[in-house]
């Protein structure tokens, strides 16, 4: 209920701002006489694909033995073709631009279809070993089959599962060859890897803006891609600690949020914005940290920072002009 | 609240439903224009993620001036002192700055909150006369007076959730203080109920109460689990820790466990409110949740399987059922988009902030379009897909 609405509705339409019309469906939701359960049946829908998701996994985990791996791959396979086909009858035809989704269940019978090819491949190639020691080369393929399955459905959960698939081979790949040579974990390839892939997501998005191909699709692979980029280097900062290697990994975060928050302030993208800036942040206040030993100043360093920071943000708040 | 904030209060509800039937394509530019020249709105606010950097960095703030004093002195007085020093600030920033929903006044209120309460529970402890049970009382006792205090002077309303919790606390100090909540939660609730759809308040006041009320259904349904009662949850917070005998039936306990949450659900269908919907939705993953700890009925790959198939045909014949009513809807509920803008954009915001990934995408009946009166069909509200 929002009586001040339900108020100003009538008055709105007295004054001649509304019609009766158009003011009636906001009348009634104001009053209390209406509402919208579709947010709802969207959470239940997400809820139930989820959990089927997790007894699927389960299921593989524990009945392995039981049931027989062929039976579980082929269940497996028949389930997802199951998901995958009703997609494809219902689908509307492709096209590089956005598209509405035929219906309510759509995207997640969708997304629970890419996830059980995805369990299947992964189950194939855990008890049959397709690939031998290139094993993680099949979160590569099952990125790229999900990759397809986004464009195709135009989905961008889809895609986000593709991208994160694809930075899972990245991480396992590496970390299998960093481990390997000598006996010791070698977090630096997997850094690296992070942040070519952050640059890679980032520049990919770019592409698709430029080519006007699902350019909505951009968003996506922009925020996973600074998100990779920036953690990557902030991690550079803080694992090499007490070694000099960490001043560049700093500076190469100060410089990359710099330039990412100015950017994204022009832009008006608010989350790259803060993302941005709290990259900035956090390497100009590691320089300080190292510089600085006493505790007392270190607390005045944040608190004066912090304040003026404030004070900047609040000053430019009508520039950036976010909807309030 | 001053009056004037009240004011900015209620004008800022019309002009974000003015928003909300803009996305709905319900009005156009011009006419969300004209609400808002006919609706001002005097207070200084910031939008959603530039709210949340300058909480951060005003908590960073804080969090450093807390740091920087405990170098000088750690007692209780300077704790005291820093909390009223925050509260000062909020007031400033509140009255004066006329700030709200900025981020900045929600972090110093918070610790106002905080600070104050510590110091003055912090006083009580060197207090050799009090006994700790009357230590924790008291302690509760302050939280809630400063809670109460916050949600009405500033109108912040996750206040309410704060003084509820503390409100329990507090009763898990008396004798039997299961039944004593069960009792005084359901008086509470029933009181935050027709608090909450007071038009006299203002709507950060009514938000109060929905908090309060949520914490005082959560913490009621806590009570009366049955494995919350057969792990005496409840008495371990009291002070002097559990003793005796539980204070409430077994039989009782698994009764109300299985029949609060379609009791929530239906007051939430009777009364179309989204608040008692979605905490009776909990109820019933907590239910599930508590059946499955005492009944195993089947594997547990069998259960969540099949109750994932059965919630997606669930939510699905729902769907249906609603949309087949006559003007798609049954007693005032619907599944078409409505004006559920706000709702969609805090879910995008924990989904990105949780995953990185967006909503799903803009539904064709969430487009823009003309929406008819008179129980016709809708038009379309519903996700942004922007950030």
């Amino acid at each position: 209920m929002q009586p001040e609405v339900a108020q100003a509705v009538e008055r709105l339409v007295a004054e001649g701002v509304l019609s009766p019309e158009s003011a009636a469906v906001p009348l009634r939701s104001a009053r209390g006489e209406l509402l919208s359960v579709r947010f709802e049946l969207r959470t239940l829908l997400w809820l139930g694909v989820s959990l089927a998701v997790a007894g699927v996994a389960l299921l593989v985990k524990e009945n392995l033995d039981r049931i027989g791996p062929l039976a579980i791959a082929v269940a497996l396979g028949v389930a997802a073709a199951g998901c995958l086909a009703w997609v494809a009858r219902v689908a509307p035809p492709f096209s590089w631009d956005e598209r509405p989704s035929p219906n309510l269940a759509f995207d997640y019978i969708l997304l629970l279809g890419a996830t059980l090819v995805g369990a299947d491949l992964a189950f194939i190639e855990v008890r049959f070993t397709a690939l031998g020691a290139g094993w993680p080369w099949h979160l590569f393929f099952t990125s790229l089959l999900y990759a397809a399955l986004a464009l195709r459905f135009d989905s961008r959960v889809v895609l986000s599962l593709a991208l994160s698939t694809f930075a899972a081979w990245r991480g396992v790949a590496m970390g299998s060859l960093a481990s390997a040579p000598f006996g010791r974990w070698q977090p630096g390839l997997v850094r690296a890897n992070a942040i070519a892939c952050g640059a890679l997501f980032v520049l990919g998005g770019w592409l698709l803006v430029r080519l006007r191909r699902k350019a909505h699709f951009e968003p996506v692979a922009a925020h996973m891609g600074w998100l990779l980029v920036l953690g990557g280097l902030g991690s550079g900062m803080v694992d090499w600690r007490g070694h000099p290697q960490w001043a560049g990994w700093a500076a190469a975060l100060l410089v990359t949020g710099g330039v990412l928050a100015w950017g994204a302030a022009r832009a008006r993208r608010f989350w790259l914005f803060a993302m941005g800036v709290l990259g900035t942040y956090a390497a100009v206040s590691r320089f300080v940290v190292e510089a600085v030993p006493d505790g007392r100043m270190r607390s005045l360093w944040f608190l004066v920072t912090s304040v003026a920071l404030i004070v900047l943000l609040v000053a430019s708040q009508r520039r950036l002009a976010e909807e309030t | 609240m001053k009056p004037g904030a009240v004011l900015a209060d209620r004008h800022r509800e019309v002009r974000l439903a003015a928003r909300d039937w803009r996305t709905a394509g319900l009005v156009d530019e011009a006419t969300v224009a004209e609400i808002d020249r006919r609706f001002p709105d005097d207070r200084a606010r910031a939008g959603l993620v530039l709210r949340l950097l300058l909480f951060v960095f005003a908590f960073i703030a804080g969090i450093a001036a807390v740091g920087l004093f405990s170098f000088i002195d750690r007692q209780w007085s300077v704790l005291l002192m820093m909390g009223l020093v925050f509260g000062a600030l909020t007031e400033l920033q509140t009255s004066f700055l006329r700030r709200c929903g900025g981020g900045t006044e929600e972090a110093t209120s918070l610790f106002a909150v905080a600070l104050t309460s510590g110091g003055l529970i912090w006083a009580l402890n060197h207090s050799r006369d009090m006994s700790s049970l009357a230590r924790v009382e008291v302690g509760a006792l302050i939280v809630i007076a400063l809670a109460v205090g916050a949600a009405w002077r500033w109108g912040m309303p996750a206040y309410g959730a704060v003084a509820c919790v503390a409100l329990f606390v507090f009763v898990a100090q008396l004798p039997a203080p299961r039944l004593v909540w069960v009792i005084v939660g359901a008086a509470l609730a029933a009181g935050c109920e027709v608090v909450r759809r007071k038009a006299a308040l203002a709507p950060s006041h009514r938000a109060a109460a929905g908090w309060f009320l949520v914490g005082t259904i959560a913490l009621g349904y806590c009570s009366v689990n049955v494995w919350g009662l057969d792990g005496r949850v409840i008495e371990h917070l009291a002070a002097d820790g559990p003793s005796g005998q539980p204070d409430f039936p077994r039989a009782l306990a698994i009764l109300l466990t299985a029949a609060l949450p379609p009791l929530g659900i239906a007051i939430g269908a009777w009364r179309r409110d989204r608040l008692w919907l979605w905490t009776g939705l909990a109820m019933v993953a907590a239910t599930a949740v508590t059946l499955r700890h005492y009944v195993h009925l089947a594997p547990l790959w069998v259960l969540l399987t099949g109750i994932g198939a059965a919630v997606v045909v669930i939510a699905l014949l729902l769907q249906r059922w609603l949309e087949a009513g006559a003007g798609h809807e049954r007693r005032g509920l619907t599944a078409q988009p409505l004006f559920e803008g706000r709702l969609e954009r805090s879910a995008e915001v924990i989904a990105t902030l949780a995953t990185i990934a967006p909503a799903a995408r803009t539904m064709p009946a969430e487009a823009p379009g003309p929406m008819k009166p008179g129980g016709g069909s809708f038009g379309g509200g519903g996700a942004s897909d922007t950030f």
